[in-house]
C-alpha cells in the first residue's frame, strides 16, 4: 500500500474526427454538462479532472484537439508525451471509425511508448442511426490492446467509467511523476509544416 | 420622379422651423404592433414544413432544444421556431415597395419567451372605412376609384408574389391609405412569418375571401399566391356592390356558398338559406344537412373546381336593380373591368391568372402609362444630407441647427429608422409601452398557456377569427363584445405613442416623433456632470444620431451609385465615430471596398451545386457556429451560411482553403447581410483578404508561429510582468491565442461583442488584432497573475465576459504607443550579407527574445521621451554613437540607478553587431519588469548603414 493516498498525474490528449463530440465527453467529464451546440475547437483545448480509485487519486490533464483534418500537424505537439489517448468516433458514421483506426495507427507508431489507448464509440443515445456496429470495434479494440466503450456525452452513459478504466489501466509507478503541480505544455509550434 | 422622391411619401420630414426648433413632421406614418405567443411545440411544425418544401438547398435538423430561465427561475425550452421567426422577419424587412406598409421587424419579448412582438408601419385608413364613410354619404366608390385601388394593390401583389410571398391575408381592413391615398397592403407578413399560417392557433385570412382551393386545403396548409388574386376579385365586387354577397354569421355557410360558387355539387348539401344569397341568385339548396363534417371538405378535390356556378352568378348579379346594392353595380363596369373581375374570380387556381399576369390586362394601360414607378421597386431610402465638417468632436448643436438652417433642407428617414431612433434615444421598449398602456399583462410566463394566441381580441383584426371548431367567433358581428374579465381595459392616456385602431394596436409615429422633440427641448436641463464632460456621451444627442443617420444615408448612397473613391474616405471618417447598428452591414461593406454589382456579378457566377470538398466539413460545424443567435440558429440561416462558407471555399480552392473557425467569421457577416448572400460573400472574402490571408491556407504553420511570437513580444513590451509571469509558468501564447488569432475573436465572442471589436478593427492597420489580444490580457491581469496555468488555460481560450469597450480604447491607445516597426517583418529575401540585420533570423532564435525589434525609422522617428540605450564597449561609444543615447554596461546584476530612470519610458537598446548581448540584456530588462524595451534590428551597423549623420 505504499501508494496510498498518491496523486499521480498523467497527460490525456483526445483524438478524432470533428463533430464526434470530444470536447463534449471532456465538457461531462470535468464540468458534467453537456451543450447541444458545442462549438467546434480551434487548436486546442485544455481541462483538468481528477478520478479517485480505491487508494490512489488519478489527475487527467487533457488535451482536447481540434478533429478537422487540416489541424492534424498540431496534433502531435499535443500528444507528445501523453500517457493516455482517447479516440473518439460517432457511432453514425463510418468515416468517423476509419478515421479513428488510422488515429489509433499513428499514436502506436509515435505516440509514447507505452501509451493506453481508448476507443470511444460516442452518440450511443442515437443508437437509432448506428452505422458502426458494437461488435466491429470491440473486435478491433481487442485485436490492437485498446480499451472499448460506447458512450454518451448527451446522456453521459459510460463517460466516467471510460476515464475510470483508463485511470485503472495506467501504470502508476514512480516514474509517473506523481504529485506534480507543473502542467505539462506542448512543445511549441512547428516552424514549418512536415505532414500535409 | 426620382426613386429618392418617391420614397419621400411616406417619410418623414425633419426640418427647422423658424423658431430654431427641430421639427419632426410626420405623414400620416404609424406603426402596428401585434403581439402574440406561439406555439411551444411549433419545432415540430417546422420540421414537417422542410419535408414538404422542394427548396434543395441542404437543411439541417435539430434533435433538440435550446433551454433558457426565464423570470421565475425556471428553465423553459426555448422555442427554437422563434428563431426561424426571427430569419423570416429579415426577409420581410428586406422588402419594399411604395405599396407595402414598410415591415420593421419582430421584438422578441424580454418577459416570454414564446411571444414575439411583429412591428410594422401602419396607416389608420383603410379600404374598410373609405367604404363605410362613402355609405355614410350615400356616395359610391367611382369605377376610377376601383380602377386605380386595384392596379395599386395588384402591384404590390405582384411585387410580393414575386419575391415568393403569399399575402393570404388581403380583406378591405388590410388595404389601407396613406396620406395622399397611395395604396398600403398591410398584415402581408403574417401569414409567411408563422411558416404559412402553422404556428398561430387563429387561421389566417378573412373567410369571406378566401379563396375555393384555401379551403379545400385548408387542414393540409399552404395557399397559393392565386389565392390573393382570388381575394382581390371579392373585394373588387364587395366594392361595386357595396357588401359581400357570400356573407353570413355562420362560417360554415360562408364556405359552403364558396364552394357552390365554385361549382361544386356537394356543397348544396350545406344549409344556404340567406335572403340575399338565395332571392337574388336562384340557388335553393336542399338544406338536409346542417352538420357537416370537416371531412366532407377534405373529399372534395381542387380539380373538381369549376368555372359553371360563377359564370351563372356573375351574370345575375348585373340584374340587380340598383336599390338593391350600395355600389356603383357590375353591369355599369367597363366591360374591361368586367373581364378582369370574372378573371380573379375563376374558381380554379390553375385556369386563374397571377397577378403578374393581370397587371398586364389591357384594362389597366391607362393607369400603368401614367405611373412613373411602374416597374421599379423602390430603393433604400437615401436621403439627402449636407456633409458633416471633418471634426465632428468640435461640432455643437448650434453648429446644426445653423447649417440646417441655411440649407432649410429636410430629410427622410423610414420607418425602421423612425423605430430605431425611438428605441436608441427614448430607449423606447415596446413591450414596456403594451404593459403600460394595459395591452398586456406583466404576469410572469408561468402562468401563460404555451399556445399563441392573441393577446387581446382587439389587437388583431377580429375579421381574420376563423376557427374550425365550436368556438367560432360571430364574424362581422361588432356587438359580440369581449366581456372577459382578463381582457385588460385599453387605456387610451394622451401621450401614448400606442393608439387603439379597433382591430389593431398601433405605435403612432406621431408620438414618438413628439418624445423625441420633448427629449430635444429637456436638452438643456440635462444633468452635465453626469454627462461626465466627454464629447462622445454629447454627441449621443437625438440631432447627432439624425444627423449621422442621415450623413450615412447620403455617403452610402454615393458609394454605390456615385464615386465610391469620393464617399469611401467619409463614410471611414464618420465611421470612427460612430456605426449605428441599423446600418452596420452596409457600413463594414463601405469600408471593405465591397462593391454591390461586382459581389453579384462574382457570387452568382460561382457554382454551388456541385459538390465541394468542404461540404462535409460545413455540415459538421455551421450548426453548432454561433448556435445562440436567432438567425445563425435558424433553418434560414443555417442555408445561407452554408452557401456563403461554400462560395468562399470554391472561389478561392487554389491558394485558400477552410479551416475551422472561418465559419465563425463567416457567421458574423451572414448576420449582418442575411438574405443578400453575395455581399455577406464579398465582405468576407474582403475581410479574409485583408486581416487573415496567410492563415486560410493550406500550410499555414509559419505564419501562426510568427503571429504568436509578434504577439508575445509585444505583449512583453506592454507588459512585461503578465508576459514573464506567463513564460515562467510554460503558458505558451499557442495554448490559448491560436483562435484569437485565426478568427479575429469571432470564435471566442458573442456577435454582439465582435460587433463592437470589429467596428474598431475594420477601421484600425491590420495590425490591430495584436493590440486588441494584449488588451485582453491586460484586462484579466490580476486574474492571471494570481492563478497557475492550469486555471489560465481553462479561463482564457474564451474570454466571453471581456468588457469590449475598454479593451478597444486600450488597444488603439497601445497601438498609437508602440513603433510601427514591431509588428513588421524586418527580413527582405536575397540580402547582401553586409546587411546581416535584414535577414530573416530563424524563428528558434526569435523565440528566444521576448522583446520587438525596431527598425532604424523607428529610432529616428521616435518620440524624445525615449531612453537609448548604448551597450557596446566606452570605447566604440566614445568613437560614434546615437545622439542622446547613454553608454550602459550590459552585464548588470540588479537594476542601477541609471537604469531605473529609464522606466516607464521607451527605452531603445543599441547592440554590438554580434546581436547576443543585446537579446541577453533586453530579456534581462523584460524580467526586471521594465515596460516597453525594445533592440535596435542591426544595432549600430544599421545606424551607420542608413547613413543618419552622426
Ligand atoms: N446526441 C448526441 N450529441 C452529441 C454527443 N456528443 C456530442 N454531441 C454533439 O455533437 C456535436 C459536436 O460535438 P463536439 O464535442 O463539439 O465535437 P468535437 O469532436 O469536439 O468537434 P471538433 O472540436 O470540431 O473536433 C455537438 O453539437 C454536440 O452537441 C452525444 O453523445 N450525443
Ligand atoms: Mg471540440
Amino acid at each position: 500500500m505504499n501508494n496510498n493516498n498518491k496523486i499521480f498525474q498523467f497527460k490525456l490528449v483526445l483524438l478524432g474526427e470533428a463533430a464526434v463530440g470530444k470536447s463534449s465527453l471532456v465538457l461531462r467529464f470535468v464540468r458534467g454538462h453537456f451543450l447541444d451546440y458545442q462549438e467546434s475547437t480551434i487548436g486546442a483545448a485544455f481541462l483538468a479532472q481528477t478520478v479517485c480509485l480505491n487508494d490512489t487519486t488519478v489527475k487527467f490533464e487533457i488535451w482536447d484537439t481540434a478533429g478537422q483534418e487540416r489541424y492534424h500537424t498540431l496534433a502531435p505537439m499535443y500528444y507528445r508525451g501523453a500517457q493516455a489517448a482517447i479516440v473518439v468516433y460517432d457511432i453514425r458514421s463510418e468515416d468517423s471509425f476509419e478515421r479513428a483506426i488510422k488515429w489509433v495507427k499513428e499514436l502506436q507508431r509515435q505516440g509514447s511508448p507505452n501509451i493506453v489507448i481508448a476507443l470511444a464509440g460516442n452518440k450511443l443515445d442515437l443508437a437509432a442511426k448506428r452505422r458502426v456496429e458494437t461488435a466491429e470495434a470491440q473486435q478491433y479494440a481487442e485485436e490492437n490492446g485498446l480499451l472499448f466503450m460506447e458512450t454518451s456525452a448527451k446522456t453521459s452513459q459510460n463517460v466516467n467509467e471510460l476515464f475510470v478504466e483508463i485511470a485503472k489501466k495506467l501504470p502508476k509507478t514512480p516514474t509517473t511523476r506523481p504529485g506534480s503541480a507543473q502542467t505539462q505544455s506542448p512543445p511549441p509550434l512547428p516552424t514549418s509544416t512536415t505532414i500535409l | 420622379m426620382s426613386s429618392k422622391e418617391t420614397f419621400r411619401k411616406y417619410g418623414i420630414e425633419i426640418y427647422i422651423d423658424s423658431n430654431d426648433k427641430v421639427i419632426l413632421n410626420h405623414k400620416d406614418l404609424k406603426l402596428s404592433i401585434h403581439p402574440f405567443f406561439f406555439k411551444i411545440t411549433l419545432s415540430l411544425q417546422s420540421k414537417k414544413y422542410i419535408s414538404n418544401s422542394n427548396n434543395n438547398s441542404k437543411k439541417y435538423q435539430r434533435d433538440t432544444h435550446n433551454l433558457i430561465i426565464d423570470d421565475a427561475g425556471i428553465a423553459v425550452p426555448l422555442n427554437q421556431s422563434i428563431f426561424d421567426i426571427f430569419a423570416r422577419s429579415r426577409y420581410l424587412s428586406s422588402l419594399e415597395h411604395e405599396n407595402l406598409t414598410q415591415f420593421i421587424q419582430v421584438e422578441p419579448s424580454k418577459k416570454h419567451h414564446d411571444q414575439i412582438y411583429i412591428i410594422s408601419e401602419d396607416y389608420s385608413n383603410s379600404l374598410s372605412k373609405l367604404i363605410e364613410k362613402q355609405a355614410k354619404l350615400s356616395k359610391f366608390i367611382t369605377q376610377d376609384e376601383i380602377t386605380s385601388i386595384s392596379y395599386q394593390i395588384l402591384k404590390a401583389l405582384s411585387f410580393l408574389h414575386y419575391n415568393k410571398l403569399t399575402h393570404r391575408n388581403l380583406s378591405i381592413e388590410n388595404i389601407k391609405f396613406d396620406k395622399n391615398n397611395i395604396v398600403k397592403l398591410s398584415n402581408y407578413g403574417l401569414y409567411y412569418l408563422s411558416n404559412n399560417g402553422e404556428n398561430v392557433s387563429f387561421p389566417i385570412g378573412n373567410l369571406l375571401y378566401l379563396s375555393p382551393e384555401s379551403i379545400l386545403t385548408e387542414h393540409k396548409g399552404s395557399s397559393n399566391p392565386k389565392s390573393d388574386v382570388w381575394a382581390l376579385g371579392c373585394i373588387l365586387l364587395h366594392l361595386v356592390l357595396g357588401f359581400c354577397l357570400w356573407q353570413d354569421n355562420n362560417p360554415k355557410i360562408v364556405i359552403s356558398r364558396i364552394l357552390h360558387l365554385s361549382g361544386l355539387e356537394t356543397s348544396q348539401q350545406f344549409n344556404c338559406d340567406t335572403n340575399t344569397f338565395e332571392e337574388n341568385l336562384e340557388f335553393k339548396d336542399n338544406s338536409n344537412n346542417n352538420n357537416v363534417e370537416e371531412g366532407d371538405i377534405s373529399n372534395l378535390k381542387i380539380n373538381q373546381l369549376n368555372n359553371k356556378n360563377m359564370i351563372k352568378f356573375l351574370d345575375s348579379i348585373g340584374k340587380f336593380k340598383q336599390e338593391e346594392i350600395s355600389g356603383i353595380g357590375f353591369q355599369s363596369l367597363d366591360s374591361q373591368l368586367q373581364e378582369f373581375i370574372r378573371y380573379c374570380l375563376i374558381p380554379n387556381p390553375i385556369d386563374r391568372p397571377d397577378s403578374e399576369t393581370l397587371l398586364d390586362h389591357p384594362f389597366f394601360k391607362g393607369v400603368k402609362d401614367s405611373d412613373p414607378t411602374r416597374d421599379q421597386w423602390l430603393l433604400k431610402p437615401m436621403g439627402k444630407c449636407e456633409s458633416l465638417p471633418d471634426d465632428l468632436t468640435s461640432l455643437n448643436i448650434q453648429d446644426i441647427l445653423t447649417r440646417d438652417k441655411i440649407k432649410s433642407h429636410y430629410d427622410i428617414f423610414s420607418p425602421s429608422e423612425i423605430y430605431y431612433l425611438w428605441k436608441e434615444i427614448l430607449h423606447g421598449d415596446i413591450e414596456k409601452e403594451l404593459v403600460l398602456q394595459g395591452f398586456v399583462k406583466p404576469s410572469p410566463s408561468v402562468h401563460k398557456l404555451p399556445l399563441f394566441v392573441p393577446v387581446k381580441r382587439s389587437l388583431t383584426d377580429s375579421s381574420t377569427n376563423l376557427l374550425s371548431d365550436n368556438n367560432i367567433p360571430q364574424i362581422n358581428n361588432n356587438n359580440n363584445e369581449d366581456n372577459n374579465i382578463d381582457t385588460p381595459n385599453i387605456i387610451k392616456s394622451k401621450d401614448s405613442i400606442l393608439y387603439n385602431n379597433d382591430q389593431i394596436c398601433m405605435i403612432n409615429i406621431d408620438q414618438i416623433l413628439v418624445k423625441l422633440e420633448k427629449s430635444y427641448q429637456s436638452k438643456e436641463q440635462l444633468n452635465y456632470e453626469q454627462l461626465n464632460g466627454t464629447t462622445k456621451i454629447q454627441m449621443e444627442t437625438i440631432e447627432m444620431k439624425i444627423l449621422l443617420l442621415k450623413e450615412y444615408h447620403k455617403l452610402l448612397y454615393d458609394y454605390q451609385y456615385g464615386d465610391p473613391t469620393q464617399s469611401q474616405p467619409q463614410i471611414i471618417r464618420l465611421a470612427r465615430y460612430s456605426i449605428p447598428s441599423l446600418l452596420r452591414g452596409e457600413i463594414w461593406a463601405a469600408i471593405l471596398g465591397v462593391n454591390d454589382n461586382d459581389a453579384k456579378q462574382i457570387f452568382y457566377s460561382i457554382n454551388l451545386d456541385q459538390k465541394g470538398p468542404n461540404d462535409k466539413q460545413f455540415e459538421l460545424d455551421i450548426p453548432r457556429c454561433h448556435q445562440y443567435h436567432p438567425i445563425l440558429s435558424s433553418e434560414q440561416g443555417h442555408i445561407q451560411l452554408f452557401r456563403v462558407l461554400k462560395a468562399w471555399s470554391v472561389y478561392n480552392i487554389e491558394y485558400g482553403c477552410y479551416w475551422q473557425g472561418l465559419d465563425s467569421v463567416c457567421a458574423t457577416f451572414v448576420v449582418h447581410h442575411f438574405y443578400n448572400e453575395s455581399k455577406a460573400f464579398a465582405s468576407l472574402k474582403a475581410f479574409v483578404d485583408k486581416y487573415l490571408k496567410i492563415l486560410y491556407v493550406p500550410n499555414n504553420f509559419s505564419a501562426l508561429s510568427e503571429i504568436m511570437l509578434v504577439y508575445k513580444q509585444l505583449l512583453s513590451y506592454h507588459d512585461p510582468e503578465v508576459s514573464v509571469h506567463l513564460n515562467t509558468i510554460q503558458f505558451e501564447p499557442d495554448l490559448y491565442a491560436i483562435p484569437w488569432f485565426i478568427t479575429i475573436f469571432a470564435h471566442i465572442l458573442p456577435i454582439d461583442k465582435i460587433e463592437t471589436l470589429w467596428d474598431t478593427i475594420l477601421l484600425g492597420p491590420s495590425s490591430l488584432p495584436y493590440f486588441i489580444a494584449i488588451s485582453i490580457m491586460i484586462q484579466f491581469r490580476q486574474f492571471i497573475l494570481t492563478t497557475n496555468s492550469e486555471t489560465c488555460l481553462k479561463i482564457l481560450p474564451k474570454i466571453t465576459s471581456l468588457d469590449v469597450d475598454v479593451c478597444v480604447r486600450d488597444a488603439l491607445d497601445k497601438f498609437n504607443h508602440t513603433p510601427l516597426s514591431t509588428t513588421l517583418s524586418k527580413s527582405v529575401p536575397n540580402t547582401d550579407p553586409e546587411l546581416w540585420w535584414m535577414q530573416e533570423i530563424p524563428i528558434e532564435k526569435r523565440k528566444r527574445e521576448l522583446f520587438p525589434r525596431i527598425s532604424i525609422q523607428d529610432l529616428v522617428n521616435n518620440q524624445s521621451n525615449s531612453k537609448i540605450l548604448d551597450i557596446r564597449s566606452p570605447e566604440s561609444y566614445k568613437q560614434s554613437h546615437y545622439p542622446q543615447s547613454i553608454n550602459i554596461n550590459p552585464k548588470q546584476t540588479k537594476v542601477t540607478p541609471i537604469l531605473e530612470q529609464c522606466r516607464n519610458k521607451p527605452i531603445i537598446v543599441i547592440a554590438p553587431s554580434t546581436d547576443e548581448e543585446g537579446i541577453e540584456f533586453c530579456n534581462q530588462l523584460v524580467q526586471w519588469k521594465f515596460k516597453f524595451v525594445s533592440l535596435l534590428n542591426g544595432g549600430m551597423d544599421s545606424i551607420q548603414h542608413s547613413g543618419f549623420d552622426l
